[in-house]
């Protein structure tokens, strides 16, 4: 009979030690791509403005709250002022907004969807609508531009270790 | 318990050629487990190619394979390749070293088998990424140096070996191959001194008691009378005598090796070449000559030669004769004393050689006897423009030109003389055949006009018709001008046609010169280590 | 003395050293084979002492306080050493100074570029533009693997040109596909549509692995992740010399044709080593970057070559031996040159240009220099190896 050439094939499933690490290398390369995925989701940045600004919507008007203070995730309580805006940073999804008003406390735990890159939040709504998440939480479509002028590459700035 | 009838190795009618070249022909020989098999033979006789054949190297497997059969314990192999043969059990430690020289002596025997740790990262990429069980190497290579018993520390780089222990690391590394059988071995003891030949031979016998088959290729003679059993020499691509190692002495040998009938017409011809000159000037000579040629190192070299003599010198390859000349003028660095004409010539110093009267028709016809891609005219008048200020015309009494004319001439006439075939003086010397090239190598130096002319390697690759030519120009030349030539050969019987006298250079020194009218073992003999010449006769 | 006079002085001294060693291989070769220790020391580690000198003489004229010296020496080190590293297995392999690692720079970038655009921050941020550059340095470095091996012998200029070209397609992509084919949607794209910005805010993974674990010792900030970070790619470095590829890249660096008549795959494994290098390269860029603060698009990857190459030599590596001890040398005494250089121009001519003046000499001057010393000692060991060998043959000959 004659023998088989096995070794010849790319894919050598015959071979243990080759069976072996093909599943090792495989988990390894389905790991890595997952981790890409999860620091993909986990480290996405939003920038939200705490808004306590008179805003309209769906022709309710929302009057500013003066003196209210506010904790957003595990930042510091700060306070805030009517027709005031507030910037922070949001990295990840789930956040979190604690507001003390009157005495009482407006607490929502909340998901930022991904793609939004900047949002508002508008306090006065948030108040006023605390569990109705999309009312108080809107994108910013409009990216903000940077004004410098440097549309040429600028010649070879050496040295700018 | 192998069969002892079968041999270990058997070649049957092993043929060779190179595209028409014949270089073996009818190789038959046995070789049982625990011999040592002597190969003799002079240089071209066949022994490398009958080497590479067995070790399945490409310059045989690519360029047409050979004739015949090998077999191994009874059956037949093919060889596609060196490592076929290696995992056949053949091992072959070559005359250049094949070892790494930053590595140590560890290292290198068991280089690219190291043994190794099993390491994670090798399911990831590979075997390669398992670590090296350096502690295992060390028992490895350990056991392969007790064979040899020699005194060789596993651990010390082989850079700052002395050469004997380099070999003795090559040799180990085939040894710790397993299931080595037939170790070949080429030349081993070039390089040696003669305690380390000494120490290698006795390590020889020693692996004949693990089973281990030897070739033995050497020409020291002595050396195969003391530890082969059996002895074969070739000659001319064929095997001359097979015979076994009893009451056998060095002068048969190297009869067997060289002899030839030398014919007639040769021996007129040295009758007449020698009323040429003046027996008692010496035009040159040479003192305790050393030269640092890679492949031809010159040791110590004396010797005188006459005025209007055609000097020959003659030796195997690599003892030393090429190196002779590119040391003298000083291609290659060299010291002692050269004294030409009574004057005393500096080293290393070409042009001043030239500007001496002293010219040289180099080996490397292709590497530094030829500007290839410029016209013959360039090539016969370039080494006389440069040191001795000719064919330039002067413009306005300052500025040298070039004076194409006379140029012209002189290489028509050298094309004439010589019977240089080619379209015309301009044509570019990387079209013409060889032959055609070693005679503008020739005319070049012919137009130095020089007092004294070495000639190195005349007619290597050249056709027998322009052999002859090339060597009659050389007589002419010397007849007709008076001209020393000092010639170069690795072909004895081209010396003995046109030399007087022939010097034999071995072991970078010289170790006899004798009329060429000599019979073929007395060269034979000096060629094979001079001093063991001295013994036998 | 005045100023000139000492200036005058000092270069002069260096010029005699310079002579002394090059007159020394010509004459003393044949003669007596080997100087005496310690000025056989001197002459091998002459570039690193040069710059021990220079670097006295300008922290000296710098007026700098020691602690600002270390804080910003620790900056430093822990800024650039990755990339050096980088260099380190090209060159246990035998292709020189892979100055190709401006391949695995630009990877890096590319990396960069998208996680800024889709605004991924922090550590994340990082692995994942570490990750992204990964399969693109794998197939630049493999591809700049083959072109080497055709270039045996002459691997750095070809490393070097290399990098010019692939310069030109990184900026192909980044100026032209970016915001056309690839998508970007931020504000790093140019308001014309295509092309990314000059000068890219990395704000979001800014000294993120630095701070990652902060340490503070009086005034002096250790960003310690990077340094463990190094530390890491260092034992990776040392348990790679002990695998078998390591060793096949030693014996293939030493003598190829020995090597591959051993049966090593002498082509696969140089290629290796500039994949291995050029991912790292990647890498170091990414933390080099992230150190900065600011992406300087179309500039930052070509300077980083030379200054990586010149670095290391300046620790006493050699184009043909290269150890983690000249990394570290190195990258101290660099960019010590280089930090207090136009200080020290300003305080002693009043003219900070002096320094800039300097810095820029002095760079393409040690890598010269380096290269000059490197070819001329090896000359000199062959010729002395050379005549040692036939001493030997002969004297034992003779014996």
């Amino acid at each position: 009979m004659p023998k088989m050439s096995s070794s010849k094939a790319l894919f050598n499933f015959s071979n243990k030690v080759f069976r072996r690490r093909f599943i090792i290398r495989t988990v390894v390369a389905v790991l890595i791509i997952v981790l890409g995925i999860v620091m993909f989701f986990i480290g996405k940045n939003h920038i939200v403005h705490l808004s306590n600004i008179k805003t309209t919507i769906d022709g309710v008007e929302y009057k500013p709250v003066d003196n209210i203070s506010v904790k957003f995730d595990k930042n510091k309580t700060f306070t805030s002022y009517a027709d005031f805006s507030d910037e922070v940073s949001a990295v990840g999804s789930k956040h979190s907004l604690r507001v003390e008003y009157n005495g009482n406390v407006y607490e929502k735990k909340f998901k930022i969807p991904h793609s939004y890159r900047n949002v508002i939040i508008s306090l006065p709504v948030f108040i006023k609508d605390t569990d109705n998440v999309d009312k108080w939480l809107t994108q910013i479509n409009d990216v903000v531009v940077d004004d410098s002028s440097d549309e040429e590459m600028s010649e070879t700035g050496e040295f700018d270790m | 318990m192998s069969d002892n009838n079968i041999p270990l190795l058997e070649v049957r009618n092993v043929k060779k050629d190179f595209f028409g070249n014949v270089v073996l022909k009818d190789i038959n020989f046995t070789l049982k487990e625990g011999e040592i098999l002597g190969l003799v033979g002079e240089n071209g006789a066949g022994k490398s190619t009958l080497m590479k054949i067995l070790f399945g190297m490409k310059e045989i497997t690519e360029t047409g394979g050979y004739e015949g059969s090998i077999l191994l314990n009874g059956k037949e192999v093919k060889f596609k390749s060196s490592f076929d043969a290696l995992n056949a059990g053949f091992g072959m430690v070559h005359q250049e070293f094949s070892l790494i020289p930053e590595f140590t002596a560890t290292e290198n025997i068991v280089l690219n088998r190291e043994s190794v740790k099993y390491s994670f990262a090798s399911e990831l990429y590979g075997d390669r990424l398992n670590t090296l069980d350096r502690e295992d190497m060390r028992k490895r290579a350990v056991e392969a140096i007790k064979k040899l018993q020699v005194n060789l520390d596993e651990n010390m780089s082989v850079s700052q070996m002395p050469v004997g222990y380099k070999q003795f690391t090559e040799i180990s590394r085939e040894l710790s191959r397993d299931g080595m059988k037939i170790l070949i071995l080429d030349e081993p003891t070039a390089v040696l001194t003669e305690n380390e030949a000494e120490s290698l031979l006795q390590a020889m016998k020693r692996l004949k008691a693990h089973g281990i088959a030897i070739i033995f290729i050497t020409h020291r003679l002595q050396e195969i009378i003391d530890v082969c059993d059996k002895i074969i020499v070739m000659r001319d691509g064929k095997i001359v005598e097979d015979m076994k190692n009893e009451n056998i002495n060095i002068r048969q040998i190297a009869k067997a090796m060289v002899g030839r009938e030398v014919s007639q017409v040769q021996n007129e011809n040295s009758a007449q070449v020698s009323n040429n000159f003046s027996e008692d000037e010496t035009i040159l000579e040479v003192k305790n000559l050393w030269v640092d040629m890679p492949g031809e190192i010159v040791h110590d070299v004396n010797l005188k030669v006459k005025r209007g003599e055609i000097l020959g010198i003659a030796g195997l390859a690599g003892q030393g004769k090429i190196g002779i000349p590119n040391g003298i003028m000083g291609l290659f660095n060299a010291g002692g004393e050269v004294i030409f004409n009574g004057k005393k010539l500096p080293h290393n110093n070409p042009k001043e050689c030239i500007k001496n009267g002293l010219a040289f028709v180099s080996e490397d016809r292709r590497g530094v006897g030829l500007l290839l891609d410029e016209s013959l005219e360039w090539n016969v008048s370039f080494g006389a423009m440069q040191a001795q200020n000719r064919f330039l015309k002067k413009i306005c009494g300052i500025i040298k030109w070039r004076d194409k004319a006379d140029i012209k001439k002189t290489t028509e006439r050298c094309i004439q003389a010589l019977q240089i075939k080619c379209t015309s003086s301009k044509q570019k010397a990387r079209e013409l055949s060889g032959g055609n090239q070693q005679k503008i190598c020739l005319a070049k130096a012919f137009v130095l006009k020089p007092k004294l002319l070495f000639v190195s390697e005349a007619t290597r690759g050249i056709d027998i018709g322009a052999k002859a030519l090339v060597l009659d120009a050389l007589k002419k030349y010397n007849k007709e001008s008076g001209v020393t030539i000092v010639m170069v050969s690795s072909e004895l019987e081209e010396l003995r046609s046109v030399c007087s006298r022939i010097a034999v250079v071995t072991d970078g020194k010289v170790a006899g010169i004798l009329p060429s009218s000599s019979s073929s073992d007395e060269f034979g003999l000096l060629m094979v280590a001079g001093h063991e010449a001295k013994e036998a006769v | 003395m005045s100023f000139k006079t000492k200036m005058n002085n000092f270069f002069k001294g260096v010029k005699d050293k310079c002579v002394s060693l090059f007159k020394s291989s010509k004459t003393k070769v044949l003669k007596k084979p080997t100087l005496n220790g310690t000025k056989e020391l001197l002459i091998k580690n002459i570039v690193p002492i040069m710059f021990i000198v220079i670097g006295i003489i300008g922290v000296y004229f710098s007026k700098f306080s020691a602690a600002t010296i270390v804080n910003e020496m620790l900056t430093r080190l822990a800024r650039n050493s990755f990339l050096v590293i980088s260099l380190l297995i090209p060159i246990m392999a035998g292709m020189g100074l892979n100055f190709g690692m401006t391949l695995g720079a630009m990877a890096g970038q590319i990396g960069l570029i998208l996680i800024t655009d889709w605004g991924i921050v922090g550590i994340p941020g990082i692995i994942l533009a570490a990750i992204i550059s990964t399969p693109i340095s794998i197939l630049l470095g493999w591809w700049c693997g083959m072109i080497l091996n055709k270039a045996k012998g002459r691997e750095m200029v070809t490393s070097y040109i290399i990098g010019f070209f692939v310069n030109g397609v990184y900026q192909l992509v980044v100026l032209f596909m970016m915001g056309v084919i690839i998508p970007i949607k931020s504000e790093i794209l140019l308001p014309r549509g295509h092309g990314v910005r000059n000068m890219v805010n990395l704000q979001g993974i800014r000294k993120s692995l630095d701070n990652l674990i902060p340490l503070r010792i009086g005034t002096v900030n250790i960003p310690v992740a990077a340094f463990i970070l190094i530390a890491l790619l260092c034992f990776f470095i040392i348990w790679f010399r002990k695998t078998k590829l390591g060793q096949d890249m030693r014996a293939v660096s030493s003598d190829m044709e020995v090597a591959r008549a051993s049966g090593i795959n002498v082509e696969k494994t140089r290629v290796l080593s500039i994949i291995i290098s050029t991912v790292l390269a990647g890498y170091g860029m990414i933390v080099y970057l992230q150190n900065m603060g600011t992406l300087n698009t179309y500039n930052s990857h070509m300077q980083i070559g030379m200054f990586s190459a010149a670095a290391l030599l300046v620790g006493g590596a050699s184009v043909a031996k290269a150890n983690i001890r000249n990394v570290f040398l190195g990258v101290i005494l660099f960019h010590l040159m280089f930090y207090v250089a136009p200080y020290a121009g300003k305080n002693l001519i009043g003219e900070a240009q002096l320094g800039e003046y300097f810095r820029v000499f002095v760079s393409y001057g040690v890598i010269t220099i380096a290269l000059v010393i490197y070819e001329v000692s090896k000359r000199r060991e062959n010729r002395i190896e050379a005549t040692l060998l036939r001493e030997s043959t002969e004297g034992e000959k003779n014996a």
